[in-house]
């Protein structure tokens, strides 16, 4: 249509002295600019070399072994992100070898200070979440041995028994849904929970973790938490 | 793998070939932000990266890298993509030297309603603007040769529509009720 055309030269035109008006305002400049050049490779390393943690943009397991080799050398920034960051987990594993509030705290508490005796000994950085997880484990064995006086439980006798004692606390019962998921939760093997909760609850552990933790095969991680969650569920129903 | 002094020196003749057509690029892209600083750090990273860019495609990478740059400082802004008026105005900057105030209007409307296309139709045209190749917009947009020829037809057609309503409705009262 003619206006249509008319629309579009008038827009050339517009953009035509559009980049007459820019190529003004920026124009070709000198051919070489050596000082704005230096400038920026100065800049690229005064602003590389600025105070920033070395971790800050690593996740999993990189993440952790940064921190743990800070962590070496004394830097109690690295310190604090390992400990803001695994506690959560150690404090499932606790909790999933049946231990009451007080004593998981305990046995959380113990771990750190076991591992910060070990940190100068820890061979594989990567691998400090297994470590962690494996102490923790231990730990809070000795701690239910402490406690009921006889004892732990092993893994595979674990496994056959019902496991009402292990409720979780009162505190945690706060309303109607959390109290019946977690009366739910209670009712299950215990290596289910343990799996759950370090899967699911923890949400930190990635399956190579797991698998280490609970002497699991990496590939049946994943079918045994839908297992477990069906379980759940079907528990969760027959109420 | 160069030596770091062959490092600099090919840093620095990208930075002397380039640095005028991103600029352009980067104005038209957003007049109203803080443009040039987003070429600069985009500069900065790009020598941060220097070894993991292929020559070839390092114009393209900085294309992209600065549209990122400008797209967080859009979304630092209150309203992203809305233009007000005082944002408008910074066009003033970047067209000071047309003292005409006609030309000045036209030039900013041009400007502003570039400014309000969606961000891929915006990169083609400007890049097709400063005379960037068909491939190189292509590889920048992830698309392919003839995708970017219709981004750029949309692009003008959208121009086209809204700087062309600004004028007929100027006109419409002139000419009176249907």
């Amino acid at each position: 249509m003619n206006a249509e055309h008319r629309n579009g030269d008038d827009v050339a035109r517009r953009l035509d002295n559009l980049r007459d008006a820019l190529s003004e305002v920026i124009p070709d400049d000198a051919p070489t600019d050596e000082l704005g050049a230096a400038g920026l490779l100065a800049q690229a390393m005064t602003t590389s070399t600025a105070p920033r943690v070395p971790w800050a943009d690593l996740t999993g397991h990189d993440r952790h072994a940064q921190c743990l080799i800070a962590a070496r050398e004394g830097d109690r920034e690295a310190l604090d992100a390992l400990v803001s960051d695994l506690t959560p987990l150690l404090w499932h594993v606790a909790r999933g070898n049946g231990l009451d509030r007080t004593t998981a705290e305990d046995v959380v508490q113990n771990v750190w200070l076991g591992f910060l005796r070990h940190l100068d000994r820890l061979q594989e950085p990567r691998a400090l979440v297994g470590w962690l997880i494996v102490a923790a484990r231990r730990e809070s064995r000795r701690s239910w041995r402490d406690v009921a006086g006889r004892a732990p439980l092993s893994s595979d006798t674990a496994e056959e028994l019902p496991s009402d004692q292990w409720l979780p606390e009162v505190e945690a019962l706060r309303d109607e849904r959390d109290r019946r998921l977690w009366a739910a939760f209670a009712r299950l093997p215990r290596r289910c929970q343990e799996l759950l909760r370090l899967t699911v609850l923890a949400g930190r552990a990635d399956y190579r973790v797991v698998s280490e933790a609970l002497r699991m095969p990496h590939g049946s991680i994943g079918p045994t938490r839908g297992r477990c969650l069906r379980t759940l569920r079907a528990e969760l129903d027959k109420e | 793998m160069t030596s770091p002094p062959g490092r600099e020196r090919a840093f620095t003749e990208f930075y002397d070939r380039e640095r005028v057509s991103l600029f352009r690029f980067a104005a038209v892209m957003s007049p109203h932000l803080d443009h040039e600083s987003a070429v600069q750090d985009a500069f900065i990273i790009a020598w941060r990266e220097w070894d993991s860019i292929s020559p070839a495609s390092r114009r393209a990478w900085m294309i992209k890298v600065i549209r990122n740059l400008l797209v967080d400082l859009a979304r630092k802004r209150e309203r992203p993509g809305v233009l007000t008026e005082w944002q408008a105005g910074s066009y003033r900057l970047l067209v000071q030297r047309q003292r005409d105030p006609e030309d000045w209007q036209e030039l900013t409307t041009t400007l502003s309603a570039i400014g309000s296309l969606p961000e891929r139709l915006r990169t083609a045209l400007a890049m097709r603007f400063w005379k960037f190749d068909d491939d190189e917009i292509a590889e920048v947009l992830g698309c392919d040769r003839s995708t970017v020829r219709r981004y750029v037809s949309q692009a003008r057609a959208q121009v086209s529509q809204l700087v062309g309503n600004q004028e007929r409705r100027a006109r419409r009262p002139r000419k009176g009720n249907s």
